[in-house]
């Protein structure tokens, strides 16, 4: 239907509704995966969808052929997630400080993870739970390398065109994300 | 747990980051995106379109100036007038209601 990415942007650029489709049945696993990686819930992902793809078409115009466009569709989903994450960090943090002032009693995450045993018969579903949290609790752009790599099995050289830094600045960011959520881990299990 | 025991179980949870199947999306997401497309549409259809603008400038420019016409016309001078000429204007015209004899 549209040869290349120039086509498909020319027919954004206008408005057609049909380009429009195209790229979101042609985007939406990859958006809804990547906004999933960084917000690890399904609905949340789906409902950031959305605005990444309202988004594309309200700002079709500054894109203008230098990256590809899957390119600049990840860097749109990344932005929009790691948006909604501070705002949801906000919203705990305010519900920590009502929990602190007596004025709700919300149970705490890290409380509800604790009653998971880690014992030798552990399940892999309740290892994934447990990574899914520590992934959380990294800093941004090391959870954006992480879920790039795991997630949307991206290769180095992609991530490094997404993220806008060096290849080894990847691989180094790559390597203490990991160590990062090691140390993380471990701490979490010497304390259960 | 011991530190040891903690790190091979942390070792082994980190093995599982390349497990995690793909997350698909909606089928119908665009058809949930549509709605707030057409509004998208005709904002942008709005937005896009300089002659639109200029109407719509034109317009706001002509409404305040009949605006100010209006008060400037109106006879009505305390609208405009400010706090300190207010006062005067009342002094001057005040009349008791009762003489004061001396």
């Amino acid at each position: 239907m549209f040869n290349t990415d120039t086509d498909l942007v020319d027919q954004l650029k206008q408005k057609n509704e049909s380009a429009f489709r195209y790229v979101v049945k042609k985007y939406q696993d990859q958006v809804v995966n990547t906004c999933y990686g960084l917000v690890q819930n399904k609905d949340d992902a789906e409902d950031l969808a959305q605005e990444v793809f309202l988004e594309v078409y309200r700002s079709i115009y500054s894109f203008n052929n230098q990256s590809k466009l899957s390119t600049w569709i990840y860097r749109i989903s990344i932005n929009k997630s790691l948006e909604w994450v501070r705002k949801d960090n906000r919203k705990k943090r305010w519900g920590q400080f009502k929990n602190w002032l007596g004025l709700t009693t919300e149970p705490d995450e890290l409380e509800n993870k604790s009653t998971l045993k880690p014992d030798e018969q552990l399940e892999d579903e309740e290892r994934k739970k447990i990574l899914q949290h520590h992934l959380q609790l990294l800093n941004e752009r090391q959870r954006t390398a992480l879920v790039m790599l795991y997630f949307e099995e991206l290769t180095y050289q992609e991530i490094t065109e997404i993220m806008n830094i060096s290849v080894s600045s990847v691989e180094s960011l790559l390597f203490r994300a990991r160590q990062n959520l090691k140390n993380k881990l471990t701490t979490y299990y010497e304390h259960i | 747990m011991k530190k040891s025991d903690a790190q091979q179980e942390a070792e082994k949870t980190l093995n599982l980051l390349g497990s995690f199947s793909k997350t698909k999306a909606d089928p119908n997401l665009f058809d949930r995106i549509q709605p707030h497309l057409a509004v998208e549409i005709q904002w942008l259809g709005f937005s896009s379109n300089s002659l639109n603008w200029q109407v719509a400038v034109v317009s706001l420019l002509l409404i305040l100036n009949l605006s100010f016409l209006g008060i400037l016309f109106s006879g009505n001078s305390q609208t405009i007038s400010n706090e300190e000429t207010e006062w005067s204007d009342y002094f001057l015209s005040y009349q008791p209601l009762y003489e004061i004899s001396e």
